[in-house]
């Protein structure tokens, strides 16, 4: 429906559709040398209401107008300098008003004016909570996409630095930022990404964990395909590397794609820190992987069917620790590795103060007790302790999740088929891994690369001078990165 | 499931002793360690048992240990001492043929003969006395070679069967009871073909011995200058055995190159400074040793007429025309042998004592 000339029909049938609404301002007020009549609507809190008197209401009653039949674009030129767009459809007002903007009607005029004077509650810039690096940039992205992306174009003034925006949610028209480096990221990737964006089709997109989900290879595997980051350093050099990130607005969760297996086990400041403990440091988070994976397991096959394995006196000790205890290996793993989810669990959702109380209680008491006890025994104790604090060096979160399940998995097969089993897993698990893609590219890919390739920034990082070209699982069009 | 052994429901055997009994059965003592919890220690509750079985056959003897006690375990079996008696009387590879097939016991454990009977050396445990287990102790003190050359690089079961299947004699460390503890004293001659104990060597001889065929780590030896003890200890030595076919006899050349300290020296006149003294007590101890050689080779020429260092071997490799000549009745060639030694010590260091 057309916008009238006259502005009390206008206003009639805007009430109509949008009057119900006790936070939609209809604001009144004169201008001009005939005191023509003007309208402004707004939502209440999303406008920020000074601006529209500053420079809306008080530029308009400066000048002396006279009344006359013209177009809504001649009133334009007194907001020079101040975003915004003719409007000329209720269904555009309707659209606008609810998304922050601010309509501008008057009488006599054919259309109307839309003012960008979306206000938003936000908070301040923040270090990432989620990824805490001991050396680094202490700024995290935030809820605002527009703080976001600048944050990007602050960081990389390269002009190849693409960030093409869209809307996402049918219903709450969720933008999104598509942000890559032009000659660096492949083609294919950004046409893949911007495909596989169109192909959503949902009324609301709450957080970016959604959208990934709805574009991600590989929904029923157990690992992520899509690394999520708060950082905008992260983002940056995934994009020097030729990735693509996906930023969504009200969020402060970044999607890198294409993800490979290596790059949730990394962390920003491997790069920042000297090379040699860095790659100490990765050595240790590789094994550590490995520990949190696979020692519950060896413990269980070692107890259960290859005692000779073990050496003498650590056989007596163990077989003298397990004496009273009267369940079965796995059955006592498997009450231990419970106990941690369970406090893993709650100490998440606790307030941060009783968190940490509920940390000591499960650590400490219920360890101790469960000894004293003799529903577990001690070394078993030792064994979960380890295998959880092994799992928290991972940085990722996410890939946190895959290796709990295959440690449970480690376990029950290891129960019912010792060693064997174990390799069983692992097997079935490296074979997984290699089926799995990203974006159309290898997810294992930098741990299978040639020496000299990938692998020099994998489980250990060569010095940076020697980093000379960009990672080439990324396929990159210039993939020079120093000379 | 089905290979499910839980930890705490095994022994563990860590020793076994095999003796043959009067009536011509085998006696298996096993010797295991038994679990420790926290409250078995405050109980007094030994950390090992002895158990003991009898049988027609080695396999006989060993099943029938879980009709009266908790099968045995034997991943951890270290140590398998055969009884001198069961030596004397019956093929050493055969009953040990048991354990060679069985995958259980590894191939790396270790096989000791014990002077009279094997059982006695695996004294029971006691609560009260904080002994180490006997059987834990003769896999300890392998490790000490370096320390005292009377102790012989461990034979292991392995071992053991390839010398006897190949046709070798060989040594293997012997172990006596002394006043109810367990210790190395000398070695057991096993003579090839029939494969049984002919014999035995003191521990000095065994120190000789492996001293010039160069297996030896460590040790010292003790003699006189003047009346006034003297030690020598070894550092390194160094043995090169030449064959040589002189009128169809071998005749072994052995030069012993060995370096040492003289660590032990109490004549009050020593000169330890003054090279011509020292170049004496060189003298000294290379005699003693040349005549504790000689002393050795012919009682393994005359008495055991068999050859359990393997110098065969040094025919094989550098005349192995002559050693198809003779490898049928080598131990008869052997008995005939002359030996030349070249032995020359030199003391490379002597403390912080001189004049």
């Amino acid at each position: 429906m057309q916008i009238d000339s006259d502005l009390q029909n206008n206003l009639d049938t805007l009430k109509k559709t949008l009057g119900q609404n006790d936070d939609m301002m209809f604001y009144t007020f004169a201008f001009g040398d005939s005191r023509q009549k003007a309208c402004l609507l707004y939502i209440d809190g999303l406008t920020e209401n000074k601006m529209l008197a500053q420079y809306v209401i008080s530029p308009l009653q400066k000048e002396a107008l006279a009344h006359k039949e013209c177009s809504i674009e001649d009133l334009s030129a007194f907001f020079f300098g101040f975003h915004h767009s003719v409007v000329s459809t209720m269904k555009e007002i309707e659209q606008l008003v609810f998304s922050g903007q601010a309509i501008l009607l008057a009488d006599g005029y054919r259309g109307g004016l839309a003012f960008d004077t979306k206000s938003v509650a936000t908070r301040s810039l923040d270090e990432p909570s989620s990824e805490v690096v001991e050396r680094g940039p202490k700024i995290g992205f935030i809820e605002k996409l527009r703080t976001n992306t600048a944050l990007l174009r602050e960081r990389t003034s390269d002009p190849n630095l693409v960030i093409k925006e869209m809307t996402l949610g049918k219903r709450t028209k969720k933008k999104i930022a598509v942000a890559y480096i032009q000659d660096i990221a492949p083609d294919y990737v950004v046409k893949e990404v911007f495909k596989r964006l169109k192909s959503v089709n949902i009324d609301n997109l709450p957080e970016s964990g959604t959208l990934e989900q709805l574009i991600e290879d590989e929904p029923f595997s157990i690992f992520p395909t899509i690394l999520s980051t708060e950082r905008p350093d992260r983002v940056e050099s995934s994009l020097l590397e030729g990735r693509v990130s996906i930023l969504v607005d009200g969020t402060p969760f970044a999607l890198i794609v294409p993800a490979t297996v290596d790059e949730f086990i990394h962390s920003p400041d491997d790069y920042s820190q000297r090379w040699i403990p860095m790659s100490l440091v990765r050595l240790l988070r590789y094994s550590s992987i490995l520990i949190t994976i696979y020692l519950p397991g060896l413990y269980i096959s070692l107890v259960s069917f290859h005692t000779g394995l073990l050496p003498t006196r650590m056989a007596i000790s163990i077989a003298g620790s397990r004496l009273n205890v009267p369940f079965p290996p796995f059955v006592e793993a498997f009450i231990m590795i419970f106990t941690i989810e369970l406090i893993r669990e709650a100490g998440l959702r606790l307030p941060k103060p009783i968190g940490q109380t509920i940390g000591l209680i499960g650590g400490v008491v219920i360890g101790q007790a469960a000894v004293q006890a003799q529903i577990v025994s001690a070394l078993m104790v030792i064994v979960v302790s380890v295998t959880a604090l092994a799992s928290f060096t991972v940085p990722s979160y996410a890939y946190n999740f895959p290796l709990r399940i295959i440690r449970i998995g480690v376990m029950i097969s290891a129960t019912a088929l010792g060693m064997y089993g174990v390799i069983m897993v692992y097997l079935f698990v490296i074979g997984h891994l290699m089926r799995l893609k990203s974006f159309g590219q290898d997810y294992i890919i930098p741990i299978m690369a040639q020496p000299g390739q990938d692998l020099k920034d994998t489980v250990i990082r060569i010095p940076t001078m020697f980093l000379k070209r960009r990672p080439t699982r990324n396929d990159p069009e210039d993939n020079i990165r120093q000379r | 499931c089905w290979d499910v052994k839980d930890i705490e429901q095994l022994s563990f055997a860590r020793g076994l002793a095999i003796d043959e009994t009067n009536d011509h059965q085998y006696k298996l003592t096993y010797q295991n360690l038994l679990p420790q919890s926290e409250d078995s220690q405050a109980s007094g509750k030994p950390e090992f048992v002895n158990v003991t079985s009898h049988g027609k056959t080695i396999l006989e003897a060993v099943s029938d240990v879980s009709i009266k006690d908790p099968p045995v375990y034997s991943d951890h079996l270290k140590v398998i001492l055969l009884g001198e008696k069961l030596m004397r009387n019956q093929n050493v590879d055969q009953v040990l043929n048991h354990f060679i097939r069985d995958d259980e016991l590894r191939r790396s454990s270790y096989l000791m003969a014990a002077r009279g009977n094997a059982a006695d050396v695996f004294t029971k445990g006691n609560p009260n006395q904080q002994q180490p287990m006997p059987s834990e102790k003769l896999i300890d003190l392998t490790t000490h070679s370096g320390y005292n050359g009377k102790i012989m690089i461990p034979l292991r079961i392995g071992r053991a069967s390839v010398y006897s299947q190949n046709g070798y004699s060989y040594l293997i460390q012997a172990v006596k009871n002394e006043k109810g503890k367990a210790k190395y004293d000398g070695a057991g001659i096993i003579k090839r073909g029939s494969n049984k104990l002919v014999g035995f060597l003191s521990a000095d001889e065994t120190q000789t011995l492996s001293w010039v065929m160069g297996t030896i780590q460590g040790g010292v030896m003790p003699t006189t200058d003047k009346g006034h003890p003297i030690t020598f200890e070894i550092k390194k030595s160094k043995t090169k055995i030449k064959p040589v076919i002189e009128n169809g006899k071998p005749v072994f050349h052995i030069s012993v190159k060995t370096k040492g300290i003289l660590t032990e020296d109490q004549n009050p006149n020593e000169n330890s400074f003054s090279k011509s003294y020292l170049h004496r007590l060189e003298n000294i101890f290379e005699k003693k040793l040349e005549r504790d050689v000689k002393q050795v080779m012919d009682k393994l020429q005359h008495e055991y007429k068999t050859d359990p260092v393997f110098l065969s071997d040094h025919i094989r490799i550098q005349h192995p025309d002559y050693w198809n000549k003779v490898k049928g009745h080598w131990d008869e060639i052997f008995s005939e042998t002359d030996f030349k030694y070249d032995i020359s010590f030199k003391i490379i260091n002597f403390g912080t004592v001189g004049k």
